[in-house]
């Protein structure tokens, strides 16, 4: 969408002048309400998944794991791996062409790829037999509607998704050549180590339960978040509509962890445990000079501290609910 | 600041049971088709049955079937002697000749520039349809069709009317002083149906805030010109008129034309119809709740004004 010269400046002039301005009257840290639907009906068929709308930006994403099938890159990986995949719909952008539409959509997944395989891979959880087979999480966004700050709408549905993944358990089964008067087959991994008191290696799987059942991941609390800072100089803003994405092009975009409140509380100075930062990407055609970017980056990271907490709360609200709902249906 | 809120499921409203088309007859039996005659306006639904065709026009947005006219779009009925038509409630904007539109330049062409005004096509603006600097009687030289985006480039706002319109396609001008390239304040978007046709569509707030509501749906909210500020016949030049510069506003302006904005965005997501009279009523409730700007659009302040704001009208 391109907007006429006076309307950007404008916006620039509002932003800038004494007690800022935006088009909406919101305040320069303040987002547009979240809507965020995680789980039940968004897609069933997924291992998770999540939609989000943030003032009419609106992304699903779903989660689906693949076991490992047979080929070399899988084979010898612990910790698991994660694939993304962005795409954005036509109907999000009428304007562009395929091949614009197509750029747009590698754009986006480069950024974020890179980011949720530093922060959620390896992780033990995703192992499935050590040293052999481990969980390929596939994650697939697509983008609906873009109304501004598309970014961060991607980053939460992702999230959404992840919390609401759950891992099937599976057990680890090992074949054993027939000897007499032995038990043929498969043997159970722990009667093995017991019995034959050597190291066993299992060398495949099986699942324990029905593919709805499983484990949530670990350390839900300390999933990434991102966080994009507009910035137009000297001040930033977050949560751009599409006409301040236009008139404050540059933008730094952070990907922040932090860690669950259990560990953080042990966190001996009384202060509060610092996020670890995954990624950062400077968009757009103006420069950053060295000296603003880490008190940049304090100020995102506190922003992206609030959203997670905030998120958190949110979604274990409705895990409740929807246990709750459950329990009174058996 | 974060509000997180659950989203609502998708598709969870289902409409009236469908019959089979036997038995709808029998259900269509019990209406009583002649007393509607009366009534100055009716709303349907697709498949409802408006009148029988006997002596009867069908005009758009239905179509008969068997003995009956019946409805395809939801809307209002309306009847022009034996012509029955179905002005849909939600439909883009269809320019008529005298229409007061703001529009946005996609393209230049030569020597005409295209313009989005939220219809089915972009409408046209010829260059002889434009005041041209230096006079309101100067002529059109070959330079000018080169220097086009010297008057209006792409994404530029302007006001102009309706010149010409048939069968989708509109011929703008702006061959008066009080139209042309906007500047000095933002837009907002409400579905064209709302927009109501006045006998001026120019609105001065006394927030010191003026308004241009587009018959399209796109309304311009500004600071307020002094009508003696304006330039006279002889004083036209190009740096006023087709200037990208906007004057200087003060902080209190620019938090009116947001506040101004946000009550037009509320008002339009509860499908109230936009007139000055209810834009100044919401503005003075929001103003004696003292509402903050942002809270009027995000928060839930936003539905006590529109109640409060409907409850007066007649």
């Amino acid at each position: 969408m391109v907007i006429s010269k006076s309307e950007q400046s404008y916006i620039r002039s509002s932003l800038l002048a004494g007690d800022s301005h935006r088009a909406d009257g919101r305040g320069l840290d303040r987002f547009r309400t979240i809507s965020l639907q995680a789980g039940g009906d968004v897609a069933p068929l997924a291992n998770g998944s999540a939609r989000v709308n943030i003032g009419g930006s609106e992304v699903i994403a779903a989660v689906k794991l693949e076991g490992p099938s047979g080929d070399d890159e899988a084979l010898g990986r612990n910790g698991g791996r994660i694939s993304c995949t962005i795409t954005c719909s036509q109907s999000a952008y009428p304007y562009k062409t395929n091949s614009q539409l197509d750029e747009t959509s590698s754009d986006l997944t480069s950024i974020i790829s890179s980011a949720l395989s530093s922060s959620i891979t390896p992780s033990p959880q995703l192992t499935i037999v050590p040293n052999k087979k481990s969980w390929l999480l596939n994650v697939d966004a697509l983008v609906l509607s873009d109304a501004g700050n598309i970014l961060d709408a991607l980053f939460i549905s992702i999230r959404g998704a992840l919390w609401d993944l759950k891992i099937p358990r599976t057990r680890g089964i090992q074949f054993t050549s027939r000897e007499p008067g032995d038990l043929e087959g498969e043997a159970d991994i722990m009667k093995g180590v017991l019995r034959e008191r050597k190291q066993i290696d299992a060398v495949d799987f099986e699942l324990e339960d029905f593919w709805e059942d499983g484990d949530p991941l670990v350390n839900r609390d300390s999933l990434p978040i991102a966080i994009s800072l507009n910035i137009l100089h000297p001040i930033y803003f977050l949560d751009a509509c599409l006409a301040e994405e236009e008139s404050a092009p540059d933008r730094l975009v952070l990907f922040f962890s932090f860690p669950s409140p259990a560990k953080s509380a042990r966190y001996s100075s009384g202060g509060v445990a610092p996020g670890t930062l995954h990624g950062i990407h400077l968009m757009g055609p103006g420069e950053l000079p060295y000296t603003r970017l880490m008190p940049l980056i304090a100020q995102g990271e506190k922003h992206a501290r609030e959203l997670c907490v905030a998120l958190n709360s949110m979604l274990r609200g409705e895990d409740a609910k929807i246990n709750a709902q459950t329990t009174i249906r058996r | 600041m974060f509000s997180i809120v659950p989203l609502a499921p998708r598709g969870r409203e289902y409409g009236p049971t469908r019959h089979h088309p036997s038995v709808q007859k029998d259900v269509d039996m019990g209406l009583d088709l002649d007393d509607d005659l009366d009534h100055s306006s009716r709303i349907t639904s697709p498949g409802e049955m408006i009148s029988s065709s006997s002596a009867v026009l069908r005009g758009h947005g239905t179509y008969v079937e068997g003995e009956g006219v019946i409805a395809s779009v939801t809307g209002v009925i309306t009847r022009v002697n034996k012509l029955v038509t179905v002005r849909a409630v939600k439909s883009r904007y269809s320019p008529e000749v005298g229409d007061l539109v703001v529009g946005r330049i996609v393209e230049v062409a030569q020597s005409r520039w295209k313009v989005d005004v939220n219809g089915r096509q972009d409408a046209v603006l010829h260059l002889a349809s434009v005041n041209l600097p230096g006079g309101i009687q100067r002529r059109k030289l070959e330079t000018d069709e080169l220097q086009m985006r010297n008057f209006f480039e792409e994404g530029d706002l302007l006001v102009a009317e309706v010149q010409a319109a048939g069968g989708g396609n509109a011929s703008l001008h702006t061959r008066s002083l009080k139209f042309g390239k906007l500047r000095n304040g933002q837009l907002a978007t409400v579905p064209p149906a709302l927009v109501r046709r006045l006998k001026s569509q120019f609105h001065s707030l006394p927030c010191g805030v003026d308004l241009i509501l587009g018959m399209n749906g796109y309304i311009w909210v500004s600071k307020h010109v002094k009508e003696s500020e304006q330039l006279g016949e002889e004083g036209f030049d190009a740096e006023g008129v087709y200037s990208n510069v906007n004057d200087d506003i003060d902080n209190a302006t620019r938090a009116a034309i947001s506040r101004v904005s946000n009550v037009i965005l509320v008002l339009a997501r509860h499908h109230v119809p936009l007139t000055d009279m209810i834009l100044n009523d919401a503005y003075d409730w929001v103003i004696e709740q003292g509402i903050s700007t942002a809270d009027i659009l995000l928060g839930e302040a936003g539905e006590s004004m529109v109640l409060s704001v409907t409850a007066q009208l007649p």
